[in-house]
């Protein structure tokens, strides 16, 4: 059940299956948070588990070649999941290289010298009822896969023949700029994902996150093979990517096979590190027009990234609006029926991040609810949080990170995450940082970054 | 076949069960290494039990479950538990169960027992908080008709079960969640949201033994009586239906499928099969549409069930000059797996994908739960060993024949979608 709001409706394909076969996609959730799919540290879906808050018995090794692998045993479920991370995400694109990360994340999926077709790279875990894909982000682009851990070889071997020895093919190529075009015109019929393309490069103008992931229009299709290959050999490198494994698998067996499978990558350099400060906040309204019966609205602004300090409190204070039962649920949802879905969200990257919310209302309802949102961020700034939502903001955050990262997947994802954007979240830094947050440390940093009289706003509607 | 209700106790079986004397059923998956527990119940009744003029009242009726208890008043005392301690509180209605689902930190199970238990039995389903929640269900209802691929499946299921009372969606309409009062509400509830038509699904790191203590003591004043049947329903005659809208943007979505059996009839096994070899591991139409041909960038397609009756479906999204291209290479496939026989490496894929799926898709406390709950209630799946067996047994020859009998090219529903002014 992914969280709404806005987000892409590309979710990884095991969450669109049904368990035995089903409908379950069609019915009427209620709604949680705004959890993009993205490659950022969201806020608040950290991870972990049981164990992790304790210790995390995360095994690290770092290859020859300068991949980082991390290991991680979980127990039940036996199955095994793989994360590979590599620092090749839009906000590394140039000019004349917008949207390749969107093209890599296609094209490295159809076709290696031993697997010449799309059908004969899925296949393979295909058939054991496993999953592989990929994503691209602003900072990374994300290789995934699950598979029952007595298939842990199959989804190893694939993986690797799939970083390191993929053709893109020129007919694939040209098959996959067709490809990325349909996909851009399905986000505009979205209306939620519309928001979501309009805000990111409206609050990032001028900043390298200002450049969308999800591919770019005028550029796909003047896109070269070699253009393509260039940047693919720049950034799929050793000392540019980072892979996690969690499942049923001794850690050290795991990075034994791990390196195994990665030991000919190339190193090549590391992508320049991420540290452009985030833009100042503007006050900026885009209104568009899309969808047949309901505006979706997001509101919101820059953040520091990841470094800064002040991650904490805000992790804290994105809570307090938070999950259902908190901040904006009820006062948009269940004490005026204005909106389905309001929900808060964080998204933040090394070197900045962005702080909105967002929520769906009738069209004669936008400005009511835009008016609301803007209060709930005033009151955050202006009145101390009760010591109450401080405690239960801190012991939803502490109890996510079990109940979030259930599954060895979400698991592995956030390891790359962390070894990648840095700042960990499944540390006991974080842990700390978390718990010494106070009310005053929310107010500050509420008027010091969240305001929503300066705030980017995105109306969609019909 | 079973009847609904019936259990055959030879079955391998994958979760332990106590029926309490109040006709609750509660089964439990102990998982002592998970960090996780989910409480799932599920409650049989759904949108296929309404009439037409109050359809949606079931999933209206789901939402006041959580709008407030005599000790817990308001929405916020019912979720803020919980939410405080990372977990999550959620229900879903489909049309022929309604799911309450709790999921949390082991540690934290008595707690979701307590707000799940005084939620099912106590909720005061308020007068001002009917016409608050009326504004949220409303909103719910817009929102899914705001997403032209949501849309066209919804407008799909409608059509293809237009004979049969699934049509009833469970988000309903305007007029009917407008119409659906205190009453109406009330009515659904006392009918169905009785022990001995529901089902308690616990998975996580928790003994059987304590968790049945719990929910006999929890669910004890629980009322209890005949649970009321679906209101019958032949299976319908199929014919080609055809519907046309318009949508906005510069993409069409298409919506192309086959009334079929439900879970209840014996060709369901072989369904699968060939759903699989269409869709996910035979991939069929998206090598034709989309790898080979960059037609769209995904396609959906997926055999859903319900006890008495299905649908074969698949969603492409397209630009408009490509509908037609992408319609006849979908009935393409669908002559082809007519036509040609499975070879049986084809076959044995698609088992053992089935199998593996089931591992994967059952990973979480909270899928298990769910999936343990919803089957049980419905009373027409066997459990997982015994439906993976059946799987396993389906030949070369049950799947041409299936497709043969079901996958007709001349009576399939199409919904096409298209950008134009007037949507």
């Amino acid at each position: 059940m992914g969280g709404e709001g806005w987000q892409e409706d590309s979710c990884p394909p095991a969450a669109e299956r049904p368990i035995l076969r089903g409908l379950s996609q069609f019915f009427c959730r209620r709604e949680g948070f705004v959890r993009p799919n993205t490659d950022a540290n969201i806020s608040p879906v950290p991870g972990g588990s049981a164990e992790a808050a304790t210790g995390y018995g995360i095994a690290r090794r770092v290859l020859g070649n300068g991949v980082v692998v991390l290991a991680r045993q979980i127990l039940d479920p036996d199955i095994v999941a793989l994360s590979v991370g590599a620092r090749a995400g839009s906000r590394f694109e140039q000019e004349e290289t917008a949207g390749a990360a969107k093209f890599m994340e296609k094209l490295f999926l159809q076709g290696t010298e031993r697997r010449p077709s799309a059908d004969q790279v899925q296949r393979p875990i295909a058939v054991r009822g496993g999953s592989l894909w990929s994503q691209a982000g602003s900072e990374l682009v994300i290789f995934q896969a699950q598979v029952r851990t007595v298939d842990v070889d199959v989804m190893l071997d694939l993986v690797a023949d799939v970083l390191l020895c993929s053709t893109f093919a020129q007919d694939r190529v040209e098959n996959e700029a067709r490809v990325i075009l349909e996909e851009l015109s399905a986000r505009r019929a979205n209306p939620g994902v519309l928001a979501g393309d309009l805000f990111l490069p409206a609050v990032f103008e001028g900043h390298p996150l200002a450049r969308s992931p999800a591919g770019d229009l005028d550029n796909t299709t003047r896109l070269t093979r070699q253009t393509l290959v260039d940047y693919r050999d720049r950034f799929f490198v050793g000392r540019n990517c980072v892979v996690a494994a969690a499942g049923n698998l001794p850690a050290p067996d795991a990075l034994d096979m791990v390196e195994q499978a990665l030991t000919h990558m190339p190193a090549g350099q590391a992508a320049p590190a991420s540290s452009v400060p985030p833009p100042a906040p503007r006050d900026q309204r885009i209104d568009q027009t899309a969808g047949t019966s309901q505006a979706r609205i997001v509101i919101g602004g820059p953040l520091p990234g990841l470094g800064s300090e002040d991650r904490f409190p805000l992790s804290v204070a994105n809570a307090v609006l938070g999950p259902s039962g908190f901040r904006l649920f009820r006062e948009v949802r269940d004490r005026r029926g204005l909106s389905y879905d309001p929900a808060p969200g964080q998204m933040l990257y090394p070197d900045a991040g962005v702080w909105m919310a967002a929520a769906g209302t009738d069209p004669s309802t936008t400005e009511v609810v835009i008016d609301l949102l803007r209060s709930e961020m005033r009151r955050l700034r202006e009145e101390p949080i009760s010591e109450q939502e401080l405690a239960d903001a801190k012991s939803f955050l502490e109890g996510s990170l079990v109940v979030g990262l259930e599954t060895p997947l979400a698991q592995s994802g956030q390891m790359i995450r962390d070894e990648a954007l840095g700042s960990p979240v499944l540390s006991e830094e974080h842990r700390q940082g978390i718990r010494r947050v106070s009310v005053d440390d929310v107010s500050r940093v509420a008027q010091t970054h969240i305001d929503p009289d300066r705030a980017t706003l995105v109306v969609v509607r019909p | 076949m079973s009847e609904p209700g019936a259990r055959n106790l030879d079955w391998p079986q994958d979760a332990a069960q106590t029926d309490l004397p109040n006709g609750l059923a509660i089964l439990t998956r102990e998982r002592a290494m998970a960090d996780v527990t989910a409480i799932s119940i599920s409650v049989r009744g759904g949108s296929r039990n309404e009439r037409e003029e109050t359809v949606g009242a079931a999933h209206f009726m789901e939402h006041m479950f959580f709008q407030g208890t005599p000790r817990r008043p308001s929405s916020e005392l019912v979720f803020g538990p919980i939410s405080a301690r990372g977990g999550w509180l959620n229900a879903y209605t489909s049309f022929e169960n309604i799911n309450f689902q709790a999921v949390v930190k082991n540690d934290d199970f008595d707690l979701a027992l307590d707000i799940l238990a005084d939620m099912l039995l106590n909720s005061l389903f308020a007068q001002e908080k009917i016409e608050n929640e009326r504004q949220v269900v409303l909103e719910e209802l817009i929102r899914g008709k705001n997403e032209p691929r949501r849309y066209a499946v919804e407008l799909f299921f409608q059509t293809v079960w237009a004979d049969h009372p699934a049509r009833n969606l469970p988000i309903g309409n305007r007029e009917a969640i407008t119409n659906s009062d205190h009453r109406v509400l009330s009515a659904f509830r006392e009918a169905n949201f009785l022990a001995s038509n529901m089902v308690a699904a616990v998975v996580g790191n928790q003994r059987h033994v304590e968790v049945v203590d719990q929910l006999a003591s929890a669910f004890e004043p629980m009322p209890t009586g005949q649970p009321p049947p679906f209101p019958a329903a032949p299976f319908p005659t199929p014919i080609a239906r055809r519907v046309a809208e318009n949508t906005v943007g510069s993409q069409a979505q298409i919506a192309l499928g086959l009334l079929v059996p439900g879970a209840d009839h014996p060709d369901t096994y072989a369904l699968d099969i060939a759903s699989a070899i269409l869709g996910e591991v035979g991939r069929r139409l998206v090598t034709e549409i989309r790898d080979r041909r960059g037609l769209a960038p995904g396609i959906s397609s997926s055999y859903s069930s319900l006890t008495d009756v299905g649908a074969w479906w698949t969603l492409v999204g397209t630009s408009p000059e490509n509908v037609d291209t992408v319609i006849d290479l979908v009935l393409d496939e669908l002559r082809r797996i007519r036509e040609q026989r499975l070879t049986t490496d084809e076959l044995a894929d698609a088992k053992r994908y089935i199998e593996g799926r089931a591992v994967l898709n059952l990973q979480t406390s909270s899928a298990f739960a769910q999936y343990l709950a919803d089957r049980e209630v419905l009373g027409v799946e066997p459990p997982l060993q015994e439906y993976l067996r059946r799987v396993s047994r389906v030949t070369v020859d049950d799947v041409a024949r299936v497709a043969n009998t079901y996958l007709d090219v001349s009576a399939y529903t199409l919904v096409v979608l298209r950008p134009g002014a007037s949507a």
